[in-house]
């Protein structure tokens, strides 16, 4: 299998995992999901570091981060509370939908209007194209679970989905950067996850529930 | 001359690390010392510059300019002022609570929200100023569910999630603009926004576009300009009052300067940018003195009343002219003082009668004269009277808008302005004058506030004179920092 064949399983797989990160109801299944999209994002960086060498730094600072520290911080907090997620506002069927729609659209924006978008010629082609496709795709599922969802906790999911596809963007489009520029990004990452989630636990210890449409004292 | 922005970066970090670890009684002391040598660097670095019209270290990573020299001097004197003000209202009765730990984290936190607010203003590079500007956010969240009771624990949450969701859009706007700038520049040089500026031209358009209403996006959540203003009020009611004040002050405004950066960079390209942010500020000026006027909650009614003025500030950088930046930054320095002077004297009358609810309030001032009066100074200034600084600032922004013949954006400006003055002057009089009107408002706990906290109120009124009456001593730093 060529790398870009395998880029473009992982991906795939990539938005597989991103959508049962969200839509499953049990806390820790969504967690599992989001540790096995982890490890996909760290070996498409991988596979990507076999055509660019320096990339390889990458991945470890996403192992690292992605994978190691921020599900541990997430799975500590799943174990304070219940495992069971708030009914979200909207159904799994329509979310299906919902996101199919999401990542049609990006592929098709991607695919079409290629030179529309792409800043550089080497973006243009295979397997970059894909590959900004997909990071959009997350980056919105994200999105799309930070409004839909209301466990906080799965808002905070949705939020690091989102932080994974810019992740997987910078892979595509700056490969070239710098790792401290790379540092600097990743930490602002981790360190905003770890502060929600303090509040977070704060806010189950006093209000009861991390159930996001109680925190309503606060109306215009 | 690099010793002086390595200096303004070090000296905050340097002390938080000895507040953290120093011992109770000497705390309050370093806070007051570090912010204190901040405040001196800056205003040299000010003074250099001015000769010098530039700084660099690191080649260029970090970049002081007129621009940065302004904005670092107006970070480092709030940042003084709120020491001032923080050594008497951390000790108040309300916070005794607050444990020992708390406080420490508290002196600890703004020290390193004050460094990564220099850092934001000094980098050159565009990655890291979204890296320092998500940072000022992260130091800053702890600060704001400072009481960590529900309500701040629902201002924190609200304030992490929404800032950080905005401004990740604001991260792909970076990338997108390094990638094409990378391949005229290099991979390194491209990172630098001196040398983007060189090559903005031969961007592929649609990139340089989508790019910047991305930048401009994320940067204008931070900034809380319509209609992203809603952690707003939340943010500013629920925080202690000197976090208020320095988020209102100073917060709000470094994303602004982070726009002008941005803006400064494309819009000799696509002037379009420039009327989107008009509109954007127009809108915000709007919607944010409508929704201030109809708010009993004192606390609110000026954190709204914030997001109405960043939209002057918007509208004049909106104009894409050397007046209308002018104007901007003399808007952005009169309402830091005027904004952290009203949330301080509002905030001390709010802690001592323990209700924020103006209708409630009343009769304060034959209890708290000296507060009263700086509250007064602080509103005939956001309101725009002549001789204080509100007169001057809005005045520029006006005749920027002028000169761009926007005239139904003039009308809108003055017309807000008239507003502004019937809202916060019907504020002053429910809550200073008549009689109290509520058991809270007749307690025996109001008194006179203490002495430190009257103390940064009047060095912050002497600051508002002094842009009122002596513009021009501020020209020479204003002039550079308007030609970015």
């Amino acid at each position: 299998m060529t790398a870009m064949e395998t880029i473009r399983v992982l991906s795939l797989a990539l938005i597989l995992t991103s959508f049962a990160a969200i839509e499953l109801r049990n806390l820790r299944g969504a967690l599992w999901a989001y540790m096995l999209q982890a490890l996909l994002l760290v070996a498409i960086i991988f596979v990507f570091a076999t055509l660019h060498p320096p990339l390889f730094i990458w991945g470890i600072t996403a192992l690292l981060t992605k994978f190691a520290i921020i599900s541990w911080l997430l799975g500590q907090s799943i174990h304070q509370g219940e495992p069971q997620e708030y009914p979200p506002l909207i159904e799994l069927l329509p979310s299906v939908f919902i996101i199919g729609l999401l990542a049609l659209a990006t592929y098709r924006l991607t695919h079409t209007y290629t030179t529309f978008l792409a800043p550089t010629k080497l973006a243009t082609q295979e397997p970059f194209r894909t590959n900004i496709a997909v990071s959009l795709t997350v980056f919105l599922i994200g999105l799309y679970g930070i409004l839909t969802r209301r466990d906080a906790i799965k808002v905070v999911i949705g939020l690091c989905l989102m932080e994974n596809g810019a992740h997987l963007s910078l892979v595509s489009l700056a490969p070239g950067v710098r790792e401290t520029v790379l540092i600097g990004i990743v930490t602002d990452v981790v360190i905003a996850v770890w502060l929600i989630l303090y509040i977070i636990n704060e806010i189950r210890r006093q209000f009861g529930s991390t159930d996001s449409f109680r925190l309503s004292e606060l109306r215009w | 001359m690099e010793v002086l922005p390595i200096g303004l970066l070090a000296v905050p970090l340097v002390f938080a690390g000895l507040v953290w670890i120093a011992r109770q009684e000497a705390r309050p002391f370093l806070f007051l010392l570090g912010t204190g040598i901040a405040l001196l660097l800056a205003i040299y670095q000010a003074i250099i510059i001015v000769q010098a019209r530039e700084i660099t270290w690191l080649g260029e990573e970090i970049l002081v300019d007129g621009l940065s020299a302004f904005m670092a001097l107006l970070i480092a004197f709030l940042s003084f002022i709120c020491a001032i003000y923080s050594s008497a209202y951390l000790t108040l009765p309300h916070l005794k609570e607050a444990s020992e730990e708390r406080l420490r984290m508290f002196q600890s936190l703004f020290l390193v929200l004050e460094f990564t607010l220099f850092w934001t203003v000094m980098t050159n590079n565009i990655v890291l100023l979204w890296v320092a500007l998500e940072a000022t956010t992260l130091a800053s969240a702890l600060l704001v569910s400072f009481y960590w009771n529900k309500r701040a624990l629902e201002a924190g949450y609200k304030y992490l999630l929404l800032l950080t969701v905005g401004i990740t859009s604001a991260l792909f706007g970076c990338v997108l603009l390094y990638a094409a700038a990378a391949p005229h520049l290099g991979d390194e040089p491209a990172l630098l926004m001196t040398n983007i500026k060189t090559v903005i031209d031969k961007l592929p358009e649609h990139i340089a576009l989508i790019s910047a209403v991305l930048l401009l996006i994320g940067f204008g959540t931070k900034a809380g300009l319509a209609p992203f203003h809603p952690w707003i009020p939340d943010a500013h009611a629920e925080a202690p009052t000197v976090m208020s004040a320095i988020l209102s002050g100073i917060i709000i405004k470094v994303p602004l300067y982070a726009i002008m950066r941005i803006l400064s960079l494309f819009a000799p390209r696509f002037p379009e940018l420039g009327t989107l942010m008009l509109g954007i500020g127009i809108f915000s000026m709007l919607l944010g003195s409508l929704l201030a006027f109809l708010q009993e909650d004192l606390k609110r009614l000026l954190a709204y009343s914030s997001a109405a003025q960043i939209g002057y500030v918007a509208a004049g950088i909106g104009v894409i002219s050397y007046l209308g930046y002018y104007g901007a930054l003399l808007h952005i320095a009169h309402h830091a003082l005027t904004k952290a002077l009203l949330f301080m004297a509002g905030g001390i009358v709010a802690a001592l009668a323990n209700t924020r609810q103006i209708p409630a309030l009343g009769g304060i001032a034959r209890k708290m004269p000296a507060t009263s009066i700086f509250f007064l100074i602080g509103a005939l200034s956001l309101g725009g009277v002549p001789l204080f600084s509100g007169f001057i600032s809005k005045l520029t922004v006006i005749l920027a808008l002028t000169q761009a013949r926007a005239w139904a954006s003039v009308a809108i400006a003055v017309g807000v302005s008239l507003l502004t003055l019937a809202y916060i002057l019907r504020a002053f009089q429910q809550v200073f004058w008549g009689e109290p009107r509520s058991s809270e408002a007749a307690s025996e706990n109001i008194k006179e506030a203490p002495l430190p906290m009257l103390l940064a109120m009047a060095l912050l009124s002497l600051g508002i004179f002094a842009i009122g009456l002596g513009v021009q001593f501020f020209d020479p730093i204003l002039d550079l920092a308007a030609r970015p």
